[in-house]
C-alpha cells in the first residue's frame, strides 16, 4: 500500500518591532540575561498588557503580505500551560478570534506544476522566556532569561495542503520572501526569528482517513525542516508497515544525528478569553491604509519585470526574489543600463562578490551608481567583460570609480580599427602556418589568431572588432 | 464593640498625614483592600500566595485619589484573593470610623455586602470605566473596583476622580464614559421606573419579601413607578458566574507559583514539585476548591465554559431588554438565610451572593443603600442596578430620592 504524507506547518515569526508586544521593553536580544524586562513582561500582579500599536501594524501588514483577510474584530486569550518559561501560567495568544484568516502561497511543485498552499489563519502572540540549563558543581540548575519574554510574534498556521518535504521548504522560502518584502520581520530560522513546527501524518494514498499525527519541532533552517519531515515520513511509514501504532506526541529534530527524537510534552491547556487585554478592531479604512503601505509583492514584481524590461522568466524570478535585489536591479535599469545586462550582472557577478565579502545588497559600498558606471563601460565596449571583473574587485577594495580604475590600469579597450588592423597583420605575419590552415578552410584557427592578437594587446583589443576584421580578409 | 487597629488593618500607613496635595478630596480618609496596589505597601490580597509582594507603583485609582488630597489609612483584612468576605474586616473600618471610604474589588458582590454590613453605601461602577492597572484581580471579566462610603455624595466625588481613561489600561471603555462632574441647574427629575424580577424576589422569605415591598411602596409614594417583571432565566446568573468565574480564576491564579514572591516550599526536589507543594500550601480551602472547579472546566469540560460564555451573552442581551422598559432594577442586597460572612464553600458563597450577581455578569453599575429595606433588625440593603454606563443617572437618582 502506498502512503501519502499530510503536513501542516505552524510558523512563528518574530516581528522586527523596537519594543515588546505588551510593554516598552526593547525587543532585541542581549548578551546579559534579564536586562530588557519590566513588571509587565515578568507579569507582576496588577500589571496590564498594553498592546503595541507598532506590533499590531506589523502583524497586520504581514497578514496582508500573505494575502490573508484581516478580521474586523480579534481578541486575546490566555493560553494556559504551566512551565517555568511562562511565569503567569498562560501565554497571551489569539485562539478564539485570530487577527486574520485565509491567504495562500503559490509554489512550484516537484513536478514543475504550480501549487497553491493555503493558510488557515494568522494570530498574534507573545514569546515566552528562555530557559538555560546548566550545572552548578554536581547540581543541575535551570535559569530563566526574560529578555525574550513578551517579544511580538505572529503564528502562521497552514491548511494541511503540504504533502512533501519539497513543498514544505518551498512554502517556507516563499513565505519568507513575502514577509521580507513587507519588511516586518527578519525571518531567519538560523537566528530564531522564524521558527517552524511541522505536524505530519500519513494516510493511505487516495484515502481521507489519517493515521495519528506527530509534531516535530526544533528545526533551525529551511533545509532542516525538509530533512526532519523526510525522516518523520520514513519513520511513520516503517511503523505502519510493521503494524505498529503511531502515537500522538511531539518530537525534536536532532540536527547532528539527522533524526527526530521523542520529547516529553508540555502541559498544554485550553484558551480562556482575556478581557483585560484590549480587543483589536480593524476598520475597512484602516485596512486600506495598511494595504497602501504594502510594497509590490514578488509575483507582481516578477510579472512587471518581464513585461516592462523584457527579462526572461528565470531572470525576472531572480530579480524579484528579494526586495533589496529588486530595488537594486530597478535602480540600474532606471539609470539606463540595459535591463538584461543588469540582471545578468547582479546574479552572476555582484551577488557572488557580495556573498564572498559578507555584504548586503542594500548596504554594499558597490552602490547602484558605481555599478551602473561600470556597466556603461561594458556596454560601450570601452572595457571587456574580463576587465570589468577585475575592475569590480578593485572598486570593492579602493572606493575609486570604474573609469578611474580603467584609466589607471590602461584597461580601455582598443577599438580603433587602424590600430587593430596593424595588430592583426603582425599576428598573421608571425603565424604563416595558421594562415595556411585558414586558407584550407579550417575556421577554428580564427579563434587562435584572435587569441594571439588579444594576448599581444595585453587583453585590451576589442575581440568583436578583431573578429570582424579577420573575416574581412577573405582567406577562403 | 470597637476593635484595635491591628485587628482591623493588615497594614496601617505609618505616615497618614503626609499628603501635601490640595484637592477636592482633602481630609478624606481612604482604606483599601489589599488587592489594590499602593506603592511599597504589602499587597497580599489575603493570600499566602502573595506573601511579600510589594508593588512598585500605585494603582491608577489610588494615584488619582492621592492627587486630590485623599489620605490613605491602611489596608483591611480581606478574604483570599477577594473572593467572598469570610475573613474581611473591611466593613468594620467604616462602621468604626477608622476611614471614610474603602476601595476594594467586587467579584460576586463583596463590596456591596460589606457596605450594608457597615451601614454605609456601596457602589460597583460600570465595568470598564475605572482603570484596572494595579488591581490584583481574580475574575477579570466580572470583577472591578468598587467603593464603600458613608455618604452618597462621596461616591460621586470619588468616582469622578478615579474613573476615566487611563493610557496604561487599553481594555477600558473608551467611548461614552460617564461624566461624574456635578452639573449645576439640573432639570427636574423625570418620572423614574423601577422594576424587580419576580424570580429573584420569590427566593426571599415571606418577611423579607414584605420588607422589600414596603420599601418599594415608599418609593412609589415619591412618584416612582414600580413594575414587576418576569425573568425566567434568572437562575442562570448564578450558574454562568460560577462556571466563567471559576475558569477565569484558575487561569489568572496560575501566576501564583511562589517563585518571585509568595509562599514557596523550599524543600521540593524539582520545579514541578515546588509548584505543586507551594500552591498546595499557599491557598486556603475556599480558593482551592474554586480553582479546582475552574481547572475542571479548563481541562476536562471546556465545552461547558464555552457554552457558559454564549449563555452569558444571552443574559446580557435579555437584561438589556428589561432595561428597555425600566430605569433601574431593584432587589435587596442580601437575605437573612445565607450569611455571606460565614460562607466558606463555593455553593454557600454563591447562595449568599445570589442577589448581587446580575451586576457582575452583565457589567452593570449597582448601588447599595442602607437603612431602607429592613427585616426586623436586619438591614437587607436596597440594591439598584442600572444599564451599563448609566452610572450618573443612577447616582443622581440616589442623591435625589434616597439620600
Amino acid at each position: 500500500m502506498l502512503y501519502e504524507a499530510v503536513i501542516g506547518l505552524e510558523i512563528h515569526v518574530q516581528l522586527n518591532c523596537p519594543t515588546k508586544l505588551f510593554c516598552d521593553c526593547a525587543n532585541t536580544s542581549s548578551e546579559k540575561p534579564n536586562t530588557h524586562i519590566c513588571p509587565t513582561c515578568i507579569w507582576l500582579p496588577g500589571r496590564i498588557a498594553q498592546l503595541s500599536e507598532d506590533a499590531l501594524e506589523k502583524a497586520a501588514l504581514t497578514c496582508l503580505a500573505l494575502g490573508c483577510e484581516l478580521s474586523p474584530k480579534s481578541a486575546f486569550d490566555q493560553k494556559v500551560y504551566y512551565y517555568p518559561d511562562l511565569p503567569k501560567g498562560y501565554q497571551l495568544s489569539q485562539h478564539h478570534m485570530p487577527l486574520a484568516y485565509g491567504g495562500w502561497i503559490e509554489i512550484t511543485g516537484e513536478d514543475g506544476k504550480l501549487k497553491r498552499l493555503r493558510i488557515h489563519h494568522v494570530h498574534i502572540e507573545e514569546d515566552v522566556a528562555k530557559l538555560v540549563h546548566e550545572t552548578e558543581g554536581q547540581t543541575r540548575i535551570s535559569l530563566v532569561d526574560f529578555n525574550r519574554a513578551g517579544a511580538p510574534l505572529v503564528e502562521i498556521v497552514t491548511e494541511p495542503d503540504i504533502h512533501s518535504p519539497h513543498d514544505a521548504m518551498a512554502f517556507l522560502r516563499a513565505l519568507r520572501t513575502r514577509i521580507r518584502y513587507a519588511k516586518t520581520a527578519e525571518c531567519s530560522m538560523e537566528s530564531g526569528t522564524m521558527r517552524c513546527d511541522a505536524n505530519i501524518s500519513l494516510r493511505p494514498a487516495g484515502s481521507d482517513a489519517f493515521f495519528t499525527k506527530v509534531e516535530v519541532k526544533n528545526m533551525n533552517s529551511v533545509k532542516a525542516v525538509g530533512s526532519a519531515i523526510a525522516y518523520e515520513i520514513q519513520r511513520q511509514e516503517k511503523l505502519i508497515t510493521e503494524g505498529r501504532e503511531v502515537v500522538l506526541h511531539t518530537r525534536l529534530w536532532d540536527p547532528d544525528k539527522n533524526v527526530t527524537v521523542s520529547m516529553r510534552d508540555k502541559f498544554a491547556g485550553p484558551c480562556i478569553p482575556d478581557p483585560s487585554v484590549t480587543a483589536i478592531r480593524m476598520e475597512p479604512e484602516r485596512i486600506e491604509e495598511l494595504r497602501k503601505q504594502l510594497p509590490e509583492m514578488p509575483a507582481q514584481k516578477q510579472h512587471r519585470f518581464s513585461e516592462q524590461y523584457g527579462l526572461a522568466e528565470e531572470e525576472s524570478v531572480l530579480m524579484s526574489l528579494e526586495r533589496d535585489i529588486a530595488d537594486y536591479f530597478e535602480t540600474l535599469a532606471e539609470k539606463g543600463v540595459n535591463a538584461r545586462n543588469a540582471a545578468l550582472w547582479i546574479s552572476s557577478r555582484l551577488m557572488p562578490a557580495l556573498k564572498e565579502r559578507k555584504q548586503e545588497i542594500s548596504r554594499t559600498e558597490m552602490t547602484p551608481d558605481r555599478s551602473s558606471e561600470l556597466l556603461f563601460l561594458i556596454e560601450k565596449e570601452i572595457v571587456n567583460p574580463k576587465q570589468a571583473r577585475e575592475i569590480m574587485t578593485l572598486m570593492f577594495e579602493s572606493g575609486k570609480t570604474a573609469s578611474q580604475i580603467a584609466d589607471e590600469k590602461g584597461y580601455r579597450q582598443i577599438t580603433d580599427t587602424t590600430e587593430l588592423q596593424t595588430l592583426l597583420d603582425a599576428v598573421l605575419e608571425a603565424n604563416p602556418d595558421a594562415v595556411e590552415k585558414l586558407r584550407a578552410g579550417k575556421k577554428e584557427t580564427a579563434g587562435f589568431i584572435i587569441g594571439q592578437a588579444m594576448q599581444k594587446s595585453g587583453g585590451r583589443a576589442n575581440p568583436k572588432t578583431l573578429s570582424a576584421l579577420l573575416s574581412r580578409k577573405n582567406f577562403t | 464593640m470597637n476593635h484595635n487597629t491591628e485587628d482591623l488593618f493588615c497594614y496601617t500607613n505609618p505616615t497618614p498625614d503626609t499628603s501635601s496635595r490640595e484637592g477636592r478630596l482633602n481630609n478624606l480618609r481612604v482604606a483599601v483592600r489589599p488587592n489594590i496596589s499602593v506603592c511599597k505597601w504589602p499587597a497580599q490580597a489575603g493570600s499566602k500566595a502573595l506573601e511579600n509582594y510589594h508593588p512598585a507603583e500605585d494603582a491608577t485609582v489610588v494615584e488619582r485619589l492621592k492627587e486630590q488630597g485623599a489620605q490613605f489609612t491602611g489596608m483591611s483584612k480581606m478574604s483570599e484573593l477577594g473572593f467572598g468576605i469570610a475573613s474581611d474586616t473591611t466593613h468594620l473600618i467604616v462602621s468604626e470610623n477608622q476611614s471614610d471610604l474603602v476601595l476594594g474589588t467586587d467579584v460576586v458582590g463583596e463590596i456591596r455586602h460589606l457596605s450594608i454590613m457597615a451601614g454605609a453605601w456601596g457602589y460597583k461602577p460600570s465595568f470598564g470605566i475605572c482603570s484596572n492597572l494595579g488591581i490584583i484581580n481574580l475574575v477579570p471579566s466580572m470583577e472591578c473596583v468598587a467603593v464603600i462610603a458613608k455618604k452618597p455624595a462621596q461616591i460621586s466625588d470619588v468616582l469622578s476622580t478615579i474613573s476615566g481613561k487611563d493610557d496604561r489600561d487599553f481594555s477600558m471603555v473608551w467611548e461614552n464614559l460617564p461624566d461624574f462632574t456635578p452639573q449645576s441647574g439640573k432639570a427636574d427629575f423625570p418620572v423614574y421606573k423601577i422594576g424587580f424580577l419576580s424570580e429573584q424576589i420569590n427566593g426571599l422569605s415571606k418577611s423579607e419579601r414584605s420588607a422589600f415591598k414596603i420599601a418599594l411602596s415608599e418609593l412609589a409614594g415619591k412618584g416612582i413607578q414600580v413594575e414587576e417583571i418576569s425573568f425566567p432565566d434568572y437562575a442562570l446568573f448564578k450558574k454562568i458566574h460560577q462556571v466563567i468565574g471559576a475558569t477565569e480564576a484558575s487561569s489568572s491564579a496560575g501566576k501564583y507559583d511562589g517563585v518571585r514572591y509568595g509562599h514557596r516550599n523550599e524543600n521540593a526536589a524539582n520545579w514541578n514539585e515546588m509548584y505543586l507543594s507551594s500552591r498546595q500550601e499557599a491557598f486556603g480551602p475556599l480558593i482551592k476548591s474554586y480553582l479546582f472547579q475552574g481547572a475542571w472546566f479548563q481541562f476536562k469540560n471546556y465545552e461547558a465554559f464555552e457554552h457558559a460564555c454564549r449563555l452569558r451573552n444571552r443574559l446580557i442581551k435579555k437584561t438589556g431588554d428589561v432595561f428597555g422598559k425600566i430605569d433601574f432594577l431593584a432587589s435587596p442586597v442580601r437575605c437573612g438565610e445565607m450569611d455571606a460572612s460565614r460562607a466558606e464553600s463555593i455553593p454557600a458563597t454563591y447562595d449568599a451572593f445570589a442577589l448581587t450577581l446580575i451586576a457582575n455578569v452583565t457589567g452593570s453599575p449597582s448601588l447599595c443603600v442602607p437603612g431602607i429595606v429592613k427585616n426586623g433588625e436586619m438591614d437587607l440593603g436596597l440594591q439598584l442596578t442600572a444599564p451599563h454606563l448609566s452610572d450618573v443617572k443612577l447616582l443622581d437618582f440616589a442623591l435625589g430620592y434616597l439620600a
